[in-house]
Protein backbone atom coordinates (compact mmCIF):
# COMPACT_ATOMS: atom_id res chain seq x y z
CA UNK A 1 0.00 0.00 0.00
CA UNK A 2 1.53 3.65 -0.56
CA UNK A 3 1.40 5.87 2.31
CA UNK A 4 -1.88 7.65 1.30
CA UNK A 5 -4.06 4.51 1.50
CA UNK A 6 -2.41 3.44 5.03
CA UNK A 7 -2.99 7.31 5.69
CA UNK A 8 -6.74 6.63 4.98
CA UNK A 9 -7.23 3.20 5.63
CA UNK A 10 -5.63 4.49 9.77
CA UNK A 11 -8.27 7.55 9.49
CA UNK A 12 -11.09 4.60 8.50
CA UNK A 13 -10.39 3.05 10.99
CA UNK A 14 -10.13 5.29 13.85
CA UNK A 15 -13.34 7.03 12.56
CA UNK A 16 -15.22 3.17 12.89
CA UNK A 17 -14.31 3.30 17.01
CA UNK A 18 -15.19 6.64 17.06
CA UNK A 19 -18.77 5.80 16.03
CA UNK A 20 -18.57 3.13 17.76
CA UNK A 21 -17.90 4.13 21.08
CA UNK A 22 -19.92 7.74 20.16
CA UNK A 23 -23.13 5.86 19.04
CA UNK A 24 -22.75 2.89 21.72
CA UNK A 25 -26.28 2.95 23.31
CA UNK A 26 -28.16 3.32 20.65
CA UNK A 27 -27.17 0.04 19.20
CA UNK A 28 -26.81 -1.53 22.01
CA UNK A 29 -29.38 -4.76 22.42
CA UNK A 30 -30.22 -3.43 26.31
CA UNK A 31 -29.44 -1.72 29.11
CA UNK A 32 -27.09 -4.41 30.75
CA UNK A 33 -24.45 -4.31 27.89
CA UNK A 34 -24.36 -0.65 28.25
CA UNK A 35 -23.62 -0.78 31.53
CA UNK A 36 -20.90 -3.43 31.35
CA UNK A 37 -19.39 -1.20 28.75
CA UNK A 38 -19.28 1.89 31.43
CA UNK A 39 -17.53 -0.70 33.90
CA UNK A 40 -14.94 -1.38 31.47
CA UNK A 41 -14.40 1.91 30.48
CA UNK A 42 -14.06 2.95 33.87
CA UNK A 43 -11.54 -0.27 34.02
CA UNK A 44 -9.75 1.61 31.09
CA UNK A 45 -8.70 4.44 33.14
CA UNK A 46 -7.25 2.28 35.67
CA UNK A 47 -5.12 0.00 33.61
CA UNK A 48 -4.07 2.83 31.53
CA UNK A 49 -3.39 4.69 34.67
CA UNK A 50 -0.80 1.85 35.62
CA UNK A 51 0.22 1.55 32.04
CA UNK A 52 1.86 5.22 32.86
CA UNK A 53 3.84 4.19 36.43
CA UNK A 54 5.33 0.53 34.81
CA UNK A 55 5.53 0.87 31.04
CA UNK A 56 6.77 4.61 31.14
CA UNK A 57 8.63 5.69 34.56
CA UNK A 58 9.42 1.60 34.81
CA UNK A 59 8.00 2.00 38.70
CA UNK A 60 6.10 -1.31 39.76
CA UNK A 61 2.98 -0.92 41.79
CA UNK A 62 1.34 -3.51 43.26
CA UNK A 63 -0.84 -1.35 44.95
CA UNK A 64 -3.48 0.38 42.66
CA UNK A 65 -6.33 -1.60 44.22
CA UNK A 66 -5.53 1.14 47.11
CA UNK A 67 -5.57 4.18 44.78
CA UNK A 68 -8.98 2.97 43.29
CA UNK A 69 -10.65 2.03 46.88
CA UNK A 70 -9.39 5.24 48.56
CA UNK A 71 -10.69 7.16 45.57
CA UNK A 72 -13.98 5.62 45.86
CA UNK A 73 -14.04 5.65 49.78
CA UNK A 74 -12.92 9.15 50.10
CA UNK A 75 -15.77 10.19 47.64
CA UNK A 76 -18.70 7.96 48.91
CA UNK A 77 -17.88 9.09 52.87
CA UNK A 78 -17.82 12.79 51.83
CA UNK A 79 -21.11 12.23 50.54
CA UNK A 80 -22.28 10.00 52.95
CA UNK A 81 -20.95 12.22 56.25
CA UNK A 82 -20.91 15.47 55.02
CA UNK A 83 -23.21 15.78 51.59
CA UNK A 84 -21.01 16.83 49.40
CA UNK A 85 -21.89 16.21 45.85
CA UNK A 86 -20.47 13.33 44.29
CA UNK A 87 -19.21 15.98 41.44
CA UNK A 88 -17.20 17.33 43.91
CA UNK A 89 -16.41 13.99 45.44
CA UNK A 90 -15.25 13.08 42.39
CA UNK A 91 -12.17 15.16 41.93
CA UNK A 92 -11.78 15.21 45.94
CA UNK A 93 -11.69 11.16 45.55
CA UNK A 94 -8.92 11.37 42.95
CA UNK A 95 -6.47 14.13 44.50
CA UNK A 96 -6.98 11.85 47.63
CA UNK A 97 -5.90 9.24 45.81
CA UNK A 98 -3.05 11.60 44.05
CA UNK A 99 -1.92 12.07 47.45
CA UNK A 100 -1.88 8.99 48.61
CA UNK A 101 0.37 7.82 45.21
CA UNK A 102 2.55 10.34 46.25
CA UNK A 103 3.32 9.08 49.98
CA UNK A 104 3.62 5.62 48.05
CA UNK A 105 5.95 7.02 45.90
CA UNK A 106 8.40 8.48 48.60
CA UNK A 107 9.86 5.19 49.40
CA UNK A 108 10.14 4.73 45.66
CA UNK A 109 13.65 6.48 45.65
CA UNK A 110 15.39 4.06 48.02
CA UNK A 111 13.18 0.76 47.07
CA UNK A 112 13.11 -0.59 43.49
CA UNK A 113 11.35 -3.28 41.27
CA UNK A 114 9.95 -6.19 43.15
CA UNK A 115 10.32 -4.79 47.07
CA UNK A 116 8.32 -1.70 45.45
CA UNK A 117 6.02 -4.06 44.40
CA UNK A 118 5.75 -6.13 47.86
CA UNK A 119 6.08 -2.38 50.17
CA UNK A 120 2.59 -0.63 47.42
CA UNK A 121 1.33 -4.18 48.24
CA UNK A 122 1.24 -3.79 51.60
CA UNK A 123 0.23 -0.34 51.50
CA UNK A 124 -2.51 -1.33 49.80
CA UNK A 125 -3.36 -4.08 52.53
CA UNK A 126 -3.22 -1.57 55.92
CA UNK A 127 -5.98 0.56 53.94
CA UNK A 128 -8.45 -2.06 53.61
CA UNK A 129 -7.54 -3.98 56.48
CA UNK A 130 -8.65 -0.28 58.40
CA UNK A 131 -12.06 0.17 55.67
CA UNK A 132 -12.84 -3.85 56.71
CA UNK A 133 -12.49 -3.00 60.69
CA UNK A 134 -13.21 0.87 60.98
CA UNK A 135 -17.15 -0.31 62.00
CA UNK A 136 -18.09 3.72 63.07
CA UNK A 137 -16.95 5.23 59.67
CA UNK A 138 -16.78 2.89 56.44
CA UNK A 139 -19.60 0.08 58.12
CA UNK A 140 -17.00 -2.42 57.58
CA UNK A 141 -17.43 -5.46 55.19
CA UNK A 142 -21.45 -4.41 55.07
CA UNK A 143 -20.39 -2.29 52.34
CA UNK A 144 -21.35 1.82 52.08
CA UNK A 145 -23.74 2.53 49.71
CA UNK A 146 -23.33 5.99 47.64
CA UNK A 147 -25.35 8.33 45.84
CA UNK A 148 -26.14 8.57 42.75
CA UNK A 149 -25.02 12.04 40.61
CA UNK A 150 -27.68 14.24 40.95
CA UNK A 151 -28.75 15.09 37.50
CA UNK A 152 -28.41 11.83 35.40
CA UNK A 153 -29.67 9.33 38.37
CA UNK A 154 -30.70 6.15 37.11
CA UNK A 155 -30.56 6.39 33.41
CA UNK A 156 -27.87 4.23 32.12
CA UNK A 157 -27.47 6.01 28.81
CA UNK A 158 -26.20 9.21 30.69
CA UNK A 159 -23.69 7.86 32.67
CA UNK A 160 -22.34 6.17 29.61
CA UNK A 161 -21.48 9.15 28.54
CA UNK A 162 -20.38 10.80 31.42
CA UNK A 163 -17.88 8.10 31.66
CA UNK A 164 -17.30 8.22 27.87
CA UNK A 165 -15.98 11.94 28.49
CA UNK A 166 -14.40 11.21 31.51
CA UNK A 167 -12.58 7.93 30.38
CA UNK A 168 -11.60 9.75 27.05
CA UNK A 169 -10.21 13.14 28.35
CA UNK A 170 -8.18 10.48 31.19
CA UNK A 171 -6.65 8.50 28.91
CA UNK A 172 -5.95 11.45 26.31
CA UNK A 173 -3.92 13.51 28.83
CA UNK A 174 -2.12 10.12 29.93
CA UNK A 175 -1.58 9.69 26.50
CA UNK A 176 -0.13 13.19 25.70
CA UNK A 177 1.87 13.32 29.22
CA UNK A 178 3.65 9.82 28.79
CA UNK A 179 4.63 10.01 25.01
CA UNK A 180 5.20 13.82 24.03
CA UNK A 181 5.71 15.95 27.27
CA UNK A 182 8.75 16.75 28.69
CA UNK A 183 8.09 14.97 31.65
CA UNK A 184 7.08 12.05 29.85
CA UNK A 185 10.60 12.41 28.54
CA UNK A 186 11.98 12.42 31.85
CA UNK A 187 9.69 9.05 33.31
CA UNK A 188 10.82 7.05 30.31
CA UNK A 189 14.46 8.29 30.98
CA UNK A 190 14.19 7.10 34.36
CA UNK A 191 12.84 3.82 33.56
CA UNK A 192 16.12 3.97 30.83
CA UNK A 193 18.76 4.51 33.51
CA UNK A 194 18.14 6.10 36.74
CA UNK A 195 21.69 6.64 37.84
CA UNK A 196 22.55 7.98 34.13
CA UNK A 197 19.31 10.65 34.86
CA UNK A 198 20.70 11.60 38.32
CA UNK A 199 24.14 12.30 36.75
CA UNK A 200 22.63 14.85 34.41
CA UNK A 201 20.91 16.66 37.09
CA UNK A 202 17.24 15.33 36.85
CA UNK A 203 15.71 15.17 40.37
CA UNK A 204 14.56 11.92 40.04
CA UNK A 205 12.33 11.80 43.28
CA UNK A 206 10.36 14.93 42.44
CA UNK A 207 9.26 12.81 38.82
CA UNK A 208 9.19 9.63 40.34
CA UNK A 209 6.27 11.50 43.20
CA UNK A 210 4.68 12.86 39.70
CA UNK A 211 4.61 10.04 38.02
CA UNK A 212 3.18 8.27 41.00
CA UNK A 213 0.41 11.19 42.12
CA UNK A 214 -0.41 11.04 38.27
CA UNK A 215 -1.09 7.61 38.01
CA UNK A 216 -3.01 7.28 41.54
CA UNK A 217 -5.05 10.67 40.57
CA UNK A 218 -6.52 8.72 37.37
CA UNK A 219 -6.97 5.04 39.61
CA UNK A 220 -8.74 7.30 41.88
CA UNK A 221 -10.99 8.82 39.33
CA UNK A 222 -11.52 5.43 37.76
CA UNK A 223 -12.58 4.54 41.67
CA UNK A 224 -14.95 7.67 42.53
CA UNK A 225 -16.51 7.00 39.50
CA UNK A 226 -17.57 3.48 40.00
CA UNK A 227 -18.60 4.30 43.34
CA UNK A 228 -21.25 6.82 42.21
CA UNK A 229 -22.35 4.56 39.67
CA UNK A 230 -22.23 1.22 41.11
CA UNK A 231 -23.43 3.02 44.47
CA UNK A 232 -22.36 0.60 46.91
CA UNK A 233 -18.64 0.07 47.82
CA UNK A 234 -17.07 -2.54 50.24
CA UNK A 235 -13.49 -3.35 51.25
CA UNK A 236 -13.18 -5.52 48.21
CA UNK A 237 -12.86 -2.53 46.08
CA UNK A 238 -9.31 -2.54 47.60
CA UNK A 239 -8.77 -5.88 47.52
CA UNK A 240 -5.74 -7.07 45.49
CA UNK A 241 -8.02 -8.63 42.82
CA UNK A 242 -8.40 -5.31 41.63
CA UNK A 243 -4.77 -4.49 41.57
CA UNK A 244 -4.13 -8.34 39.59
CA UNK A 245 -6.72 -7.14 37.13
CA UNK A 246 -5.41 -3.99 36.26
CA UNK A 247 -2.08 -5.46 35.93
CA UNK A 248 -3.12 -8.39 33.22
CA UNK A 249 -5.08 -5.82 31.06
CA UNK A 250 -2.14 -3.90 30.88
CA UNK A 251 0.00 -6.33 30.55
CA UNK A 252 -2.17 -8.06 27.60
CA UNK A 253 -2.69 -4.60 25.78
CA UNK A 254 0.62 -3.94 25.55
CA UNK A 255 2.76 -2.03 28.21
CA UNK A 256 4.39 1.30 27.35
CA UNK A 257 1.63 2.33 25.08
CA UNK A 258 -1.38 3.73 27.35
CA UNK A 259 -3.90 2.87 24.57
CA UNK A 260 -3.51 -0.69 24.56
CA UNK A 261 -4.15 -1.55 28.26
CA UNK A 262 -7.01 1.25 28.02
CA UNK A 263 -8.74 -0.91 24.68
CA UNK A 264 -7.64 -4.63 26.46
CA UNK A 265 -9.33 -3.22 29.63
CA UNK A 266 -12.84 -2.76 27.71
CA UNK A 267 -12.64 -5.40 25.83
CA UNK A 268 -11.86 -8.41 28.22
CA UNK A 269 -14.13 -7.09 30.41
CA UNK A 270 -16.76 -7.16 27.69
CA UNK A 271 -15.69 -10.79 27.45
CA UNK A 272 -15.58 -11.61 30.75
CA UNK A 273 -18.89 -10.71 31.28
CA UNK A 274 -20.19 -12.41 27.78
CA UNK A 275 -17.90 -15.82 29.64
CA UNK A 276 -20.59 -15.48 32.65
CA UNK A 277 -22.84 -17.22 30.79
CA UNK A 278 -20.80 -20.59 31.13
CA UNK A 279 -20.03 -19.33 34.71
CA UNK A 280 -17.76 -16.82 36.20
CA UNK A 281 -14.99 -18.79 37.85
CA UNK A 282 -14.42 -19.91 33.65
CA UNK A 283 -13.96 -16.42 33.08
CA UNK A 284 -11.54 -15.52 35.01
CA UNK A 285 -9.69 -18.86 34.77
CA UNK A 286 -9.53 -17.86 30.72
CA UNK A 287 -8.25 -14.37 32.02
CA UNK A 288 -5.34 -16.10 33.94
CA UNK A 289 -4.68 -18.28 30.93
CA UNK A 290 -4.60 -15.48 28.36
CA UNK A 291 -2.01 -13.76 30.75
CA UNK A 292 0.07 -16.67 31.09
CA UNK A 293 0.15 -16.81 27.39
CA UNK A 294 0.73 -13.64 27.15
CA UNK A 295 3.76 -12.97 28.87
CA UNK A 296 5.21 -16.49 27.39
CA UNK A 297 4.66 -15.77 23.75
CA UNK A 298 3.32 -11.89 23.10
CA UNK A 299 5.19 -10.14 26.13
CA UNK A 300 5.03 -6.64 24.64
CA UNK A 301 1.01 -7.44 24.01
CA UNK A 302 -1.61 -6.35 21.70
CA UNK A 303 -0.26 -3.18 21.21
CA UNK A 304 3.24 -3.69 21.20
CA UNK A 305 2.82 -6.05 18.05
CA UNK A 306 0.84 -2.85 15.85
CA UNK A 307 2.68 -0.54 14.00
CA UNK A 308 3.44 2.39 16.89
CA UNK A 309 1.80 4.83 14.20
CA UNK A 310 -1.32 3.32 14.31
CA UNK A 311 -1.56 3.89 17.65
CA UNK A 312 -0.36 7.24 17.79
CA UNK A 313 2.63 7.18 19.20
CA UNK A 314 6.29 8.84 18.36
CA UNK A 315 9.00 6.69 16.03
CA UNK A 316 11.15 5.37 18.11
CA UNK A 317 14.46 3.76 17.77
CA UNK B 1 1.84 -23.80 64.52
CA UNK B 2 1.13 -20.93 62.51
CA UNK B 3 5.32 -20.21 62.91
CA UNK B 4 5.32 -23.61 61.20
CA UNK B 5 3.23 -23.09 58.13
CA UNK B 6 5.13 -19.81 57.86
CA UNK B 7 8.28 -21.05 57.50
CA UNK B 8 7.35 -24.23 55.61
CA UNK B 9 6.15 -21.02 53.10
CA UNK B 10 8.26 -18.74 53.89
CA UNK B 11 11.18 -21.52 52.54
CA UNK B 12 10.09 -21.82 49.75
CA UNK B 13 9.15 -18.51 48.43
CA UNK B 14 12.46 -17.70 49.71
CA UNK B 15 14.22 -20.52 48.12
CA UNK B 16 12.85 -20.04 44.58
CA UNK B 17 13.48 -16.20 45.01
CA UNK B 18 16.95 -16.84 45.62
CA UNK B 19 17.31 -19.15 42.28
CA UNK B 20 15.19 -17.65 39.99
CA UNK B 21 15.00 -14.43 40.87
CA UNK B 22 11.33 -14.96 40.60
CA UNK B 23 8.79 -13.53 43.56
CA UNK B 24 6.04 -16.39 43.54
CA UNK B 25 2.83 -14.89 43.60
CA UNK B 26 1.59 -18.15 42.86
CA UNK B 27 3.09 -19.83 46.34
CA UNK B 28 0.21 -19.42 48.16
CA UNK B 29 -2.12 -21.48 45.39
CA UNK B 30 0.01 -24.51 46.21
CA UNK B 31 -1.05 -24.47 49.40
CA UNK B 32 -4.25 -24.49 48.43
CA UNK B 33 -3.68 -27.20 46.00
CA UNK B 34 -2.27 -29.17 48.87
CA UNK B 35 -5.16 -29.16 50.79
CA UNK B 36 -7.49 -29.87 48.14
CA UNK B 37 -5.23 -33.11 47.01
CA UNK B 38 -5.27 -33.94 50.90
CA UNK B 39 -9.31 -33.32 50.75
CA UNK B 40 -10.00 -35.21 47.42
CA UNK B 41 -7.47 -37.89 48.05
CA UNK B 42 -8.15 -38.10 51.43
CA UNK B 43 -11.57 -39.16 51.43
CA UNK B 44 -11.32 -41.49 48.38
CA UNK B 45 -8.65 -43.33 47.63
CA UNK B 46 -6.33 -43.20 50.49
CA UNK B 47 -8.53 -43.03 53.31
CA UNK B 48 -5.66 -42.55 55.34
CA UNK B 49 -4.50 -39.08 56.87
CA UNK B 50 -0.62 -39.71 55.60
CA UNK B 51 -1.86 -40.62 52.43
CA UNK B 52 -3.50 -37.10 52.28
CA UNK B 53 0.17 -36.11 52.61
CA UNK B 54 1.73 -37.90 50.39
CA UNK B 55 -1.07 -36.89 47.80
CA UNK B 56 -0.77 -33.54 48.45
CA UNK B 57 3.32 -33.81 47.70
CA UNK B 58 2.71 -35.86 44.48
CA UNK B 59 0.20 -33.29 43.37
CA UNK B 60 2.09 -30.24 44.45
CA UNK B 61 5.27 -31.54 42.95
CA UNK B 62 3.26 -32.40 39.14
CA UNK B 63 2.02 -28.88 39.42
CA UNK B 64 5.55 -27.64 40.14
CA UNK B 65 7.58 -29.54 36.97
CA UNK B 66 4.14 -28.47 34.62
CA UNK B 67 4.53 -24.94 35.83
CA UNK B 68 8.64 -25.01 35.69
CA UNK B 69 9.24 -26.97 32.59
CA UNK B 70 6.48 -25.39 30.51
CA UNK B 71 5.81 -21.85 31.94
CA UNK B 72 8.82 -20.35 33.13
CA UNK B 73 11.13 -22.36 30.28
CA UNK B 74 9.85 -20.39 27.73
CA UNK B 75 10.93 -16.78 29.31
CA UNK B 76 14.08 -17.97 30.59
CA UNK B 77 16.93 -16.62 28.69
CA UNK B 78 20.63 -17.65 29.14
CA UNK B 79 19.65 -19.22 32.79
CA UNK B 80 17.93 -16.11 34.25
CA UNK B 81 14.48 -14.28 33.69
CA UNK B 82 12.96 -11.37 34.07
CA UNK B 83 11.89 -10.03 37.08
CA UNK B 84 8.91 -8.23 35.84
CA UNK B 85 7.69 -10.69 33.37
CA UNK B 86 8.17 -14.02 36.48
CA UNK B 87 6.13 -11.98 38.25
CA UNK B 88 3.10 -11.33 35.84
CA UNK B 89 3.21 -14.90 34.77
CA UNK B 90 2.92 -16.22 38.17
CA UNK B 91 0.06 -13.58 38.74
CA UNK B 92 -1.44 -15.55 36.06
CA UNK B 93 -0.45 -18.71 37.22
CA UNK B 94 -2.37 -17.92 40.74
CA UNK B 95 -5.63 -16.67 39.02
CA UNK B 96 -5.75 -19.85 36.85
CA UNK B 97 -4.91 -22.07 40.18
CA UNK B 98 -7.51 -20.64 42.50
CA UNK B 99 -10.15 -20.48 39.95
CA UNK B 100 -10.08 -23.92 38.54
CA UNK B 101 -10.34 -25.05 42.11
CA UNK B 102 -13.09 -23.09 42.70
CA UNK B 103 -14.52 -24.48 39.66
CA UNK B 104 -13.78 -28.08 40.41
CA UNK B 105 -14.39 -28.20 44.09
CA UNK B 106 -17.34 -25.13 44.74
CA UNK B 107 -17.40 -22.30 46.90
CA UNK B 108 -17.91 -24.37 49.91
CA UNK B 109 -15.50 -24.45 53.22
CA UNK B 110 -14.07 -28.39 53.44
CA UNK B 111 -12.76 -30.38 56.15
CA UNK B 112 -10.56 -32.84 56.17
CA UNK B 113 -11.51 -35.73 57.28
CA UNK B 114 -8.46 -37.26 59.23
CA UNK B 115 -6.53 -35.38 61.52
CA UNK B 116 -3.25 -37.50 62.49
CA UNK B 117 -3.99 -36.97 65.90
CA UNK B 118 -7.03 -35.90 67.74
CA UNK B 119 -6.94 -35.10 71.36
CA UNK B 120 -5.23 -32.83 73.15
CA UNK B 121 -2.00 -32.75 75.27
CA UNK B 122 -1.32 -31.31 78.36
CA UNK B 123 2.15 -29.85 79.05
CA UNK B 124 2.08 -28.51 82.51
CA UNK B 125 -0.28 -25.68 82.15
CA UNK B 126 -0.43 -25.85 78.16
CA UNK B 127 -3.35 -27.08 76.74
CA UNK B 128 -2.65 -28.11 72.82
CA UNK B 129 -4.64 -29.49 70.33
CA UNK B 130 -2.85 -32.80 68.77
CA UNK B 131 -3.13 -31.54 65.36
CA UNK B 132 -1.22 -27.94 66.25
CA UNK B 133 1.72 -29.48 68.05
CA UNK B 134 2.15 -32.11 64.77
CA UNK B 135 2.45 -29.27 62.41
CA UNK B 136 4.88 -27.68 64.76
CA UNK B 137 7.22 -30.48 64.86
CA UNK B 138 6.49 -31.65 60.96
CA UNK B 139 7.44 -27.69 60.07
CA UNK B 140 10.91 -28.65 62.26
CA UNK B 141 11.71 -32.15 60.92
CA UNK B 142 11.17 -30.79 57.20
CA UNK B 143 12.85 -28.02 57.69
CA UNK B 144 15.49 -29.90 59.11
CA UNK B 145 15.74 -32.08 56.12
CA UNK B 146 15.78 -29.18 53.73
CA UNK B 147 18.66 -27.58 55.62
CA UNK B 148 20.60 -31.12 55.51
CA UNK B 149 19.59 -31.36 51.95
CA UNK B 150 20.88 -27.73 50.44
CA UNK B 151 24.18 -28.49 53.06
CA UNK B 152 25.77 -31.77 52.38
CA UNK B 153 23.73 -33.08 49.16
CA UNK B 154 25.36 -33.00 45.93
CA UNK B 155 21.84 -30.90 44.10
CA UNK B 156 21.70 -29.01 47.38
CA UNK B 157 25.00 -27.53 46.90
CA UNK B 158 24.34 -27.05 43.44
CA UNK B 159 20.81 -25.15 44.41
CA UNK B 160 23.24 -23.17 46.54
CA UNK B 161 25.63 -22.46 44.01
CA UNK B 162 23.50 -21.02 41.37
CA UNK B 163 21.52 -18.52 43.55
CA UNK B 164 25.04 -17.69 44.74
CA UNK B 165 25.99 -16.94 41.17
CA UNK B 166 24.43 -18.29 38.34
CA UNK B 167 27.17 -17.11 36.06
CA UNK B 168 29.97 -19.16 37.77
CA UNK B 169 27.85 -22.01 38.25
CA UNK B 170 26.98 -22.60 34.50
CA UNK B 171 30.53 -22.13 34.01
CA UNK B 172 31.10 -25.05 36.19
CA UNK B 173 28.86 -27.42 34.60
CA UNK B 174 25.81 -26.75 36.48
CA UNK B 175 22.34 -27.76 34.57
CA UNK B 176 20.75 -24.56 35.34
CA UNK B 177 17.67 -25.25 33.74
CA UNK B 178 17.42 -28.16 36.10
CA UNK B 179 18.02 -27.00 39.11
CA UNK B 180 15.28 -24.25 38.53
CA UNK B 181 13.18 -27.26 38.02
CA UNK B 182 14.36 -28.92 41.08
CA UNK B 183 13.52 -25.73 43.17
CA UNK B 184 10.42 -24.89 42.20
CA UNK B 185 9.43 -28.47 42.76
CA UNK B 186 11.07 -28.54 46.10
CA UNK B 187 9.42 -24.79 46.97
CA UNK B 188 5.53 -26.07 45.60
CA UNK B 189 6.39 -28.98 48.04
CA UNK B 190 7.02 -27.25 51.08
CA UNK B 191 3.73 -25.05 50.52
CA UNK B 192 1.93 -28.48 49.20
CA UNK B 193 2.71 -30.33 52.60
CA UNK B 194 1.95 -26.85 54.37
CA UNK B 195 -1.43 -26.73 52.86
CA UNK B 196 -1.98 -30.50 53.78
CA UNK B 197 -1.36 -30.03 57.17
CA UNK B 198 -3.15 -26.78 57.96
CA UNK B 199 -6.19 -28.02 56.02
CA UNK B 200 -7.72 -30.48 58.97
CA UNK B 201 -7.19 -27.17 61.30
CA UNK B 202 -8.30 -24.27 59.32
CA UNK B 203 -10.94 -25.88 56.80
CA UNK B 204 -10.19 -25.14 52.91
CA UNK B 205 -11.67 -22.70 50.46
CA UNK B 206 -10.47 -21.71 46.88
CA UNK B 207 -9.35 -18.32 47.82
CA UNK B 208 -7.30 -19.30 51.23
CA UNK B 209 -3.90 -18.99 48.98
CA UNK B 210 -3.83 -14.86 48.41
CA UNK B 211 -3.99 -14.75 52.42
CA UNK B 212 -1.34 -17.21 52.68
CA UNK B 213 1.00 -15.79 49.98
CA UNK B 214 0.83 -12.22 51.74
CA UNK B 215 1.63 -13.68 55.38
CA UNK B 216 4.77 -15.42 53.17
CA UNK B 217 6.00 -12.77 51.64
CA UNK B 218 5.52 -10.57 55.09
CA UNK B 219 7.78 -13.57 56.98
CA UNK B 220 10.00 -13.29 53.78
CA UNK B 221 10.57 -9.73 53.73
CA UNK B 222 11.53 -9.52 57.23
CA UNK B 223 14.13 -12.30 57.01
CA UNK B 224 15.60 -10.85 53.99
CA UNK B 225 14.60 -12.22 50.28
CA UNK B 226 16.47 -15.42 49.59
CA UNK B 227 17.91 -15.67 53.41
CA UNK B 228 16.55 -19.09 54.27
CA UNK B 229 17.76 -18.72 58.07
CA UNK B 230 16.17 -15.52 57.82
CA UNK B 231 12.80 -16.46 56.32
CA UNK B 232 12.86 -19.58 59.57
CA UNK B 233 13.19 -17.22 62.19
CA UNK B 234 10.71 -14.10 60.91
CA UNK B 235 8.55 -17.13 60.45
CA UNK B 236 8.54 -18.27 64.31
CA UNK B 237 8.59 -14.85 65.35
CA UNK B 238 5.76 -13.62 63.35
CA UNK B 239 4.06 -16.26 64.21
CA UNK B 240 3.92 -15.71 67.49
CA UNK B 241 3.55 -11.92 67.53
CA UNK B 242 0.79 -12.69 65.47
CA UNK B 243 -0.94 -15.00 68.32
CA UNK B 244 -0.11 -13.03 71.14
CA UNK B 245 -1.31 -9.70 69.49
CA UNK B 246 -4.70 -10.50 70.46
CA UNK B 247 -4.00 -10.33 74.36
CA UNK B 248 -3.84 -6.54 73.18
CA UNK B 249 -5.50 -5.14 70.09
CA UNK B 250 -8.54 -5.63 68.81
CA UNK B 251 -9.18 -8.41 66.79
CA UNK B 252 -9.75 -7.91 63.35
CA UNK B 253 -7.08 -4.96 63.27
CA UNK B 254 -4.29 -7.28 64.64
CA UNK B 255 -4.03 -8.25 61.03
CA UNK B 256 -2.70 -4.82 60.55
CA UNK B 257 0.41 -5.96 62.12
CA UNK B 258 2.08 -8.16 59.07
CA UNK B 259 1.58 -5.60 56.47
CA UNK B 260 2.49 -2.66 58.51
CA UNK B 261 5.78 -4.44 59.83
CA UNK B 262 6.34 -5.47 56.16
CA UNK B 263 5.66 -1.51 55.15
CA UNK B 264 8.25 -0.15 58.21
CA UNK B 265 11.01 -2.88 57.22
CA UNK B 266 11.34 -2.18 53.39
CA UNK B 267 11.50 1.65 54.29
CA UNK B 268 13.85 1.47 57.30
CA UNK B 269 15.80 -1.22 55.49
CA UNK B 270 15.20 -1.59 51.87
CA UNK B 271 16.30 -5.34 51.37
CA UNK B 272 15.31 -6.98 54.82
CA UNK B 273 16.35 -7.03 58.51
CA UNK B 274 18.76 -9.74 57.79
CA UNK B 275 19.25 -9.11 53.83
CA UNK B 276 22.24 -8.43 52.66
CA UNK B 277 22.22 -5.45 49.91
CA UNK B 278 22.38 -7.33 46.53
CA UNK B 279 21.03 -4.98 44.00
CA UNK B 280 24.03 -2.94 44.98
CA UNK B 281 26.80 -5.21 44.44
Amino acid sequence: MKDNEKLLLRIMIWIFFAILFLFFPFFAPNKFIVHVAIVGLSFAVLAASWDLLFGYAGQISFGHAGFYGVGAYTSALLAHHIGVSPWIGLFLGSFAAAILGALIGIPSLRIRGIYLALTTLAFAEVIRIIATNWHSVTRGTLGLSAKPYPGIEFHTTNYYYLMLTLSVISVGIMFWIANYSKVGLIFRAIKADEIRCQSLGIDILRYKLIAFAISGFFAGLAGAFSAHYLRLINPGDLAPHITIFAVAMAVIGGTSTIIGPALAAIIIHGLMEYLKVLGAVYSLMAVGAVLILFVIFLPSGIAGHMPRKWIGLPETK
Amino acid sequence: MTGGIYALLGLGISLVFGVMRVINVAHGEMLTLGAYAAIFFGKTIFSGSIGAIISAIIITSFAGIIIASMLFRPITREGSINEQQGLVLTLGISMFIANAVLAIFGPDYHSVPGKITSGTIYIGELVLEGQRLLILIASLIITALLMFFLRFSVNGMAIKAVAENPDAAMASGINISRIHLLTFIIGSVLAGIAGALIAPVTYAFPAMGFDFTLYAFIVVVIGGLGNLWGALVAAYLYGIAESLSVLWMPSGYNALIGPMLMLLILIFRPHGLMGRSIERT
